[in-house]
Parts: structure tokens; C-alpha cells; sequence
């Protein structure tokens, strides 16, 4: 866990844009736009209000934005999720709260 | 505590408030306001208005700097701007210019 590139702690609040690479874990809170060319984790205590663009992306804790993907989005059980995902890959574990929209670009069969 | 660490490929532009310590490794532009101690590494770039209790400065600083507590910097660092607190130490070898006011 602290092989990431960026951990903002439980008692931090970050307001505005975060940009480059290497991964991040929210364990606080987050408002704003990240973009980056990782793993995002949002921990069960972290909360995020803000548009996400990244590789990965898992979240423990409470959200709330749009993310895109270009790998992999992970709800887990104890999540609490309200925006729209898209991703090639999307997870939604059994306890997971989620509203929004899902998006796969998975390419659709012609006659439907 | 958790530990907070802004890495060195990250770049925020914005704000961070809060109650624990923050290590900069990466670059911060905006504003800085933490109840415990700024550390700027090496490697770490701020530019920001920063309010803290302590700050300690090993990499590049432009901003002004409000400490309750003290101000430390480091050799090798680069700062620019005013500083206000009421313990100030600047090591041999570090890079300053602006105002400093320690209460006096």
C-alpha cells in the first residue's frame, strides 16, 4: 500500500485538479478532477466527488462522478456509488449501492 | 495516523486542508492549510499560499509561508516568497529571498 504514488490521508481534504501518473489512494476526501494513468482506490473511509479518467479504478468508499476507464472499474460491497461508468470491464459486487449509468463499449450484435 | 504523500509523478492544482501531515513529492499549486507539518522534499515543487503548524523545506517553494509553530529550511532548497512564524531556521547551502517576520 505504500508502494502508491499518492495516499491522501483521512484527515486531508484536497479541492481541484490531480494529474499524472503512478496510483492514488483516497483514505480522505476529494473534490474536483483527477486524471491519471493509474489505479485509483477509493478506501471505505475515503470519499470522492469528483470526474474521474484513468486506467483503473476500485472503489471501497463513498462516490460521486462520472469515471472512464480504459481498463477496469471495480464497486465493491461496501461502496457507495452515484455517477455514470465507463469501461471495457466493470464490476458490481453484491452489496455495492450504485446509481447511474453503465457504459461497456462493448460492440453491440447488428440486429438488436 | 495515515500518512499522507503526494508522489512525485502527481500534480495538484488546487486546495488541501486538513488535520494530519502532509509530504509533497510531487507538485502542489494553490493553497496549503494543514493544523500538523508540511514536509517538501527533494523532489517536491509548491506553489501556494501555505498555512500550517510547522513547515519543513528540502525542494522548491514559491509562495508565502504563515507558521504557528517553526519554518525550516533545508540546504539545498529553493524559496521564494514571505514567511511568518515564530521559529525560523535556514540551513547552510539553502536558496532565499523574500521577507521574514518572526514576531519580534
Amino acid at each position: 500500500m505504500s508502494e502508491a504514488a499518492c495516499v491522501i490521508g483521512s484527515g486531508i481534504q484536497v479541492r481541484g485538479n490531480l494529474s499524472g501518473s503512478g496510483d492514488l489512494i483516497v483514505q480522505g476526501r476529494m473534490e474536483g478532477h483527477v486524471a491519471l494513468e493509474a489505479h485509483v482506490i477509493v478506501e471505505e473511509v475515503g470519499s470522492v466527488v469528483a470526474d474521474i479518467e484513468t486506467q483503473e479504478l476500485t472503489v471501497h468508499g463513498k462516490m460521486t462522478g462520472n469515471t472512464n476507464a480504459s481498463e477496469r472499474i471495480s464497486v465493491t460491497s461496501t461502496a457507495t456509488l452515484v455517477g455514470d461508468l465507463r469501461a471495457p470491464r466493470i464490476v458490481l459486487e453484491d452489496g455495492a449501492r450504485f446509481r447511474g449509468t453503465i457504459e461497456m463499449d462493448v460492440p453491440l450484435p447488428d440486429d438488436i | 495516523m495515515a500518512n499522507t504523500v503526494i508522489g512525485e509523478s502527481i500534480v495538484i492544482d488546487g486546495e488541501i486542508t486538513g488535520n494530519e501531515d502532509l509530504v509533497v513529492q510531487g507538485t502542489v499549486k494553490g493553497r496549503i492549510q494543514l493544523t500538523e507539518s508540511l514536509f517538501v522534499e527533494e523532489s517536491g515543487a509548491v506553489e501556494a499560499e501555505i498555512e500550517t503548524q510547522n513547515v519543513e523545506v528540502s525542494g522548491k517553494v514559491t509562495g508565502n509561508i504563515t507558521a504557528v509553530d517553526k519554518v525550516e529550511l533545508k540546504a539545498e532548497c529553493r524559496m521564494v516568497g514571505d514567511i511568518k512564524a515564530p521559529r525560523i531556521l535556514m540551513a547552510d547551502g539553502s536558496s532565499y529571498r523574500g521577507n521574514i517576520d518572526m514576531n519580534v
